[in-house]
């Protein structure tokens, strides 16, 4: 029995674990996507530079999205709008 | 099983409050503080409470006899919990830093501060892997001293919850 809930203990363990994981990489994501919103406001920066900021936002939002982190309806609607529709394959 | 579980969260607390004294929680907990402890055990509690529920009936007894053997103090498990414990205290005791930092990062930083801060992202979700790596290590020291026996034995029980939790 002893055995037993030394493994059901590593199952709780890994379950809070990967948890774990998964918020980090949502909080570093939530960083990266407020740092480029950051870029694409700064009058400073070229042109350029703050579409390849909104680029890098949007895909930010999209990652959060596809994690499973956020619902759809929390996506920026700014995001939503410049997301292209999915054509489909042949 | 409500009872079960308050009283396992109890035991839980007890352990944690032991971990404060060692290793990587020490030095998380001196540098995050008892708000930051608090938090982490509310959300691991949350946790709890919602895995025990997919358990069903036995979930109580389950989540009350881990902790028993957490606090028994075997050394992998203590390794293992004392990294996530670590892990979770950086993470939920920090809402409201986080918060303020993407508010200035978005509206006041300079260009060297958002590049720095996506570079510190990056490194964040690297570290958080090696991290994860030393925790699989410890799961393994953890199988080694259950002995190939047992694990079989308990390989077809747990595997579907594994499925479960995961």
């Amino acid at each position: 029995m002893t055995r037993f809930m030394s493994v059901v203990l590593v199952v709780f363990s890994l379950s809070l674990g990967g948890c774990c994981s998964c918020r980090e990489a949502e909080s570093a994501v939530r960083d990266v996507i407020a740092a480029n919103e950051g870029h694409m406001n700064d009058e400073k920066l070229p042109a350029e530079a703050r579409s390849i900021a909104e680029v890098n936002y949007d895909f930010g939002w999209k990652i959060l999205y596809g994690m499973a982190a956020i619902k759809e309806s929390e996506i920026p609607e700014a995001v939503r709008a410049r997301i292209k529709p999915q054509t489909g394959g042949e | 099983m409500a009872d079960l579980l308050d009283k396992a969260l109890e035991e839980l607390e007890g352990a944690f409050e032991k971990l404060k004294t060692s290793g990587t929680s020490r030095k998380v907990f001196e540098e995050k503080g008892e708000e930051s402890f608090d938090k982490a055990l509310e959300e691991i509690e949350k946790f709890a409470k919602a895995n025990s529920a997919r358990l069903g009936e036995g979930g109580g007894a389950f989540v009350d006899e881990t902790l028993i053997l957490l606090k028994g103090g075997k050394s992998p498990f203590l390794k293992l919990t004392n990294l996530e414990f670590a892990s979770m205290v950086n993470l939920w005791g920090n809402d409201k830093e986080a918060e303020a930092r993407r508010n200035f990062l978005a509206r006041e930083a300079d260009f060297e501060e958002r590049q720095a801060a996506i570079r510190a992202a990056g490194d964040a979700v690297y570290h958080t892997q090696k991290a994860r790596e030393a925790q699989l290590d410890a799961i393994g020291e953890v199988f080694k001293a259950i002995g190939k026996k047992g694990l079989k034995l308990v390989a077809a029980a747990v595997l579907p919850m594994v499925s479960g939790l995961l």
